[in-house]
């Protein structure tokens, strides 16, 4: 009870943030809406390569694979947030209390999870608009939510273990391309190289984009599992944050 | 209400602490009497952050023992942090939020969910009219006494100000003197603060050490340490702090 509400009130610090400077709202508005347009135009002739599985819309295709990838770059840069509560010296003066260390990870992935899943119904909707079908919602804004709070915190362990914006920045740009193009997010599998299949069985991107067309418990577990997983690893980095001090 | 009796609210043995190839601390020991204030000077670089961190359970030493308020800090670091209050050298408050928003935040974190004390710090540092605005808008001044409210939130039995005063100007400073003599006196505090300024430590500590190149180099009541170097160099006239600060830490220091 007292983790939860810890959690609430230090999720509470990061939805003023985004409350107070409407720019960074109206941007997590518009940036889905922008990458639907963009991407729709862009891969509409994907789904006429011969082979392309299922005859139906490419937006139909398309959108959760839309999801997917935003919910991957979005959480991505949750980490910066600590970095600048390093430097500021906000996160020594929450370490010196007897809070529970979870909440702290807890409360800014919520606020992460929050942003994707809005992100996500506003894709939904104008996909919908734009008359493509959108077959399991439910189960995209599960994917959504668990891919996007896996890498919140990873990325919130990596901005604690490396307390630098160069090593953030450098990490997600890093990795951020490769883990979409090598998984079914943006293109099927089946037309690509052998090797690109393979790599991808083991992409937690993948999975998302698997089971959001095609809900599995199987993928959906082992999203699950790296939600738990990568919430372990960003609450043990601050022990060795603190083993630095 | 029984509260645990200890004679020294801090007490720490042989604190070593190393960064790679900076030896940080090289065998501190201290021992805070509760109810008084203690003053840790040295020069820059000497350790006084570093031991303030150790004895808050922000970081570990490599060896040496911790026990604050009667309390093992390496086996309970988190029975050490609900006793004791911080203020870092650093800044602590968030700046995106508003004084009372930063206030109630570390509240929770104490698990506290009555907001009364948060309105009484508020009203007590001056605050009370800036409570709504975001601190990034506050003075330094400002900022400064919010960081000691925050620290304050939980009414801690061991309050450890780490160079409260630097940036604040004679007013600002006087003013916080004011405070850390009414938490000492009024609310039976122990404290402990480190600072470069050998007024400040003149006039708020009863025991003093000065730190330098990560150890204790000399320590007592003021009167102690300048009785002692007055002895030792067989000087007529009783020696200022200053001298004292410069006789064993033996670099300037701002005054
Ligand atoms: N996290 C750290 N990593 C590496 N070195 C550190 C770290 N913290 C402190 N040091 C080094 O340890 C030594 C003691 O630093 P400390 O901050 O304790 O000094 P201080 O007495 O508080 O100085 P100041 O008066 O400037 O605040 C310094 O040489 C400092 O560079
Ligand atoms: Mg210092």
């Amino acid at each position: 009870m007292t983790e939860i509400r810890q959690s609430w009130q230090v999720s509470l610090r990061y939805f003023r943030v985004l409350a107070r400077q409407p720019a960074f709202l109206l941007i997590t508005i518009v940036q889905p809406l922008i990458w639907l347009l963009l991407f729709g135009a862009l891969f509409k002739a994907v789904t006429q390569i011969p082979g392309f599985g299922g005859s139906g819309d490419y937006l139909d295709y398309l959108t959760p694979g839309i999801v997917v990838m935003l919910a991957v770059s979005s959480a991505g840069w949750t980490g910066m947030g600590f970095i600048e509560d390093i430097n500021s010296g906000v996160m020594d003066r929450m370490l010196v209390t007897p809070a529970w260390r979870g909440a702290f990870n807890v409360g800014s992935v919520a606020q992460c999870v929050v942003s994707v899943l809005l992100q996500t119904l506003l894709i939904i909707g104008l996909a919908l608009l734009m008359g493509a079908e959108v077959a399991h919602a439910g189960a995209l804004l599960l994917v959504a939510a668990l891919l996007a709070a896996s890498f919140a915190s990873l990325s919130n362990g990596l901005g604690v273990l490396t307390r630098q914006r160069e090593s953030l920045i450098g990490a997600v740009s890093l990795l951020l391309l490769p883990l979409t193009f090598l998984s079914s997010a943006l293109m099927q599998l089946s037309l690509a190289p052998g090797w690109i299949e393979t790599v991808a069985r083991f992409n937690p991107v993948d999975w998302a984009a698997v089971a959001a067309r095609d809900p599995e418990p199987l993928r959906i577990g082992l999203l699950a599992a790296l939600t738990v997983l990568s919430a372990w690893f960003a609450t043990r980095a601050f022990a060795v944050y603190q083993r630095s001090l | 209400m029984t509260r645990t009796v200890f004679e020294n609210a801090i007490e720490a043995g042989g604190l070593v602490k190393r960064y790679g190839e900076v030896q940080a601390l090289d065998g501190v020991d201290l021992h805070v009497e509760a109810g008084t204030v203690f003053g840790l000077l040295g020069p820059n670089g000497a350790g006084k952050s570093t031991t303030v961190r150790i004895l808050t359970t922000l970081t570990r030493p490599d060896a040496g023992t911790v026990r604050v308020a009667g309390i093992d800090a390496l086996k309970d670091p988190v029975g050490v942090r609900r006793a004791i209050g911080v203020v870092g050298q650093k800044h602590g408050t968030d700046p995106d939020a508003t004084g009372r928003e930063n206030l109630v935040l570390q509240a929770e974190l104490y698990g506290l969910r009555d907001r009364r004390r948060v309105e009484e710090l508020l009203e007590r540092f001056g605050l009370a009219d800036a409570a709504d605005r975001q601190a990034k808008t506050y003075s330094g001044g400002m900022m400064r006494r919010l960081d000691v409210a925050i620290g304050l939130i939980h009414t801690p039995r061991v309050l450890f100000l780490d160079e409260p005063t630097t940036g604040l100007d004679p007013e600002a400073r006087t003013a916080m003197w004011a405070e850390i003599e009414r938490l000492a006196g009024e609310e039976r505090m122990t404290i402990l603060l480190t600072t470069h300024y050998l007024e400040e430590a003149d006039r708020l500590a009863s025991q003093l050490a000065i730190v330098d190149q990560g150890r204790i180099v000399a320590r007592g009541t003021r009167d102690e340490l300048k009785a002692e170097m007055q002895a030792a160099t067989e000087s007529d006239t009783p020696p200022s702090l200053n001298d004292v600060y410069l006789r064993h830490a033996g670099r300037a220091v701002a005054a």
